[in-house]
């Protein structure tokens, strides 16, 4: 089988877009909830984040090349569909149209699950419903969908519930819990590399296999160096450019945040990921991260939880997989056209991701905007009475 | 198949580290915030052998704290050295 080397380039650029897609989506994951607290200031955050993302994606070596991961049948011997570049090239850019997409709305989704929703939808039109192991769609995106906000939610709301318990002396105080802010950034800093070791394998796996596919490298050779580089450097970027829509919704759309609220929900947001990675449960960060914010809301007295943006996000969720899906069949229809229909996608992939983006310009949302009202009092590094006499006299005199 | 006991053993192992981690953080800051002793303030720095850090606040409640902190410090180098997978 002959396979046009345009379409491998183009299947590498797309790759890379979508790892950067997944940076800038999932920087709220880690960094919403500090910036929210002003544990951090929005630019920092994102650098932090970016950096534990980009030495992350160099520390992990474990990389799958089942683009799937098992979801699909890719032995065209059995029924299942042979995996082309072509085939990646739907999928990649159906998870890209979709993380878009959800971002325009400030929803916190899975890129995972994104990308293999646009897969499934591809495998259909490549060999038909038979070539997708519905048994471990379900074990491994429904069932994760449903358990991750629940256990995460759950031990958000405990561990709230404890840290105000433990420190209920500094109830009446204007910042008595604010040293929680240094706590939280070292939890979401886990959250971040944790981040960076799991996401960039799966566009470093994507890029691998499109070349194995096309007979550019041997399947035993491995992942190519600029390979590793490129992804790490890709997600780092879009973790950098932060997804600010999304990063307001986690910070203070869900519920509004205060620190020890924070450090609840971000720790309980590490743990739950390490113990799920570990123990051979994976749960998805991005609803992992979500749950979190909602049980911290619902662990601090008086704070409330904003139902409408939770079901928003909720659907989301629901529709991640076969929005993807629809997606990514039409774009495999249009590959089955050959060079031409993948060109055709493409056109109609970035005709579709551009207006997304004008109208996104039209509401831009920034950092300003990304900070929870509630905390505004607070600051992030303390500044002693005489420091601060001397800077409000300055400010008098200016 | 599902793991139903993988999922309850996440749910088991999250808040068991979780809430030991908030209860050593919840500590550490309510440490902190010990209140002065009556008359602390004023003597401490006369005193060689006084017991009151410079805050009013008992030197005991402050390294307890700090041991706090510490035991935070390592859970966190715990969860590095499970995210890496060249350290297992």
């Amino acid at each position: 089988m002959t396979v046009d080397p345009w379409v491998v380039i183009l299947v590498v650029a797309l790759a890379l877009i979508f790892d950067f897609t997944n940076g800038f989506h999932d920087t709220a994951n880690a960094m919403a909830t500090p910036i929210a607290t002003r544990a951090l200031t929005p630019r920092t955050a994102v650098a932090l984040a970016a950096v534990l993302n980009l030495v992350g994606a160099f520390l992990s070596t474990e990389v799958a090349l089942t683009v799937s991961h098992g979801l699909i049948n890719e032995d065209p011997g059995t029924g299942g569909v042979a995996i082309t570049p072509a085939f990646v090239f739907a999928g990649v850019l159906a998870a890209i149209v979709w993380n878009i997409a959800t971002w325009l709305f400030g929803l916190p989704s899975s890129s995972s699950h994104a990308l293999f929703g646009g897969l499934i939808g591809a495998a259909i039109v490549g060999a038909g419903v038979g070539a997708v192991h519905w048994g471990t769609v379900l074990d491994k995106v429904v069932i994760p969908a449903l358990a991750s906000p629940l256990v995460a939610g759950i031990t958000a709301f405990l561990a709230t519930r404890v840290v105000y318990w433990m420190t209920r002396r500094n109830d009446g105080h204007p910042n008595g819990r604010g040293r929680f802010r240094i706590a939280q950034i070292f939890s979401s800093s886990l959250v971040a590399l944790a981040h960076g070791t799991n996401d960039a394998q799966k566009t470093m796996g994507v890029i691998t296999l499109a070349l194995v596919s096309a007979g550019m490298i041997p399947r035993e050779e491995g992942v190519p160096l600029w390979v590793i580089v490129s992804c790490a450097l890709a997600i780092a970027i879009g973790t950098y450019t932060g997804g600010w829509r999304i990063i307001r919704t986690l910070g203070s759309g869900l519920t509004d945040v205060k620190p020890a609220q924070g450090f609840a929900a971000e720790t309980s947001t590490a743990v739950t990921i390490l113990a799920s990675s570990h123990l051979g449960f994976a749960l998805s960060t991005t609803q992992v991260a979500s749950g979190s914010v909602i049980g911290s809301g619902l662990g601090r007295r008086g704070s409330t939880v904003r139902w409408g943006t939770a079901g928003r996000v909720a659907a989301g969720w629901v529709l991640t997989l076969p929005a993807a899906a629809l997606v990514g069949a039409i774009l495999a229809l249009l590959a089955l056209l050959g060079t031409v229909g993948v060109v055709l996608g493409t056109v109609a992939g970035a005709l579709a991701i551009g207006a997304m983006v004008l109208v996104a310009r039209r509401t831009s949302i920034g950092a300003e905007s990304t900070a929870s009202d509630v905390s505004v009092a607070g600051e992030a590094v303390a500044i002693k009475p005489r420091r601060r006499a001397r800077a409000a006299g300055r400010g008098r005199r200016a | 198949m599902i793991d139903w006991l993988g999922l309850l053993l996440v749910l088991g192992v999250s808040i068991g580290a979780a809430l030991a981690i908030a209860l050593l953080v919840g500590l550490g800051i309510r440490l902190l915030a010990t209140p002065t002793r009556p008359g602390a303030i004023g003597e401490a720095s006369d005193r060689e052998d006084d017991e009151v850090n410079l805050n009013g606040r008992p030197l005991t409640a402050t390294v307890l704290a700090w041991v706090c902190f510490a035991a935070f410090g390592a859970l966190v180098g715990v969860g590095i050295w499970l995210v890496l997978p060249f350290w297992r």
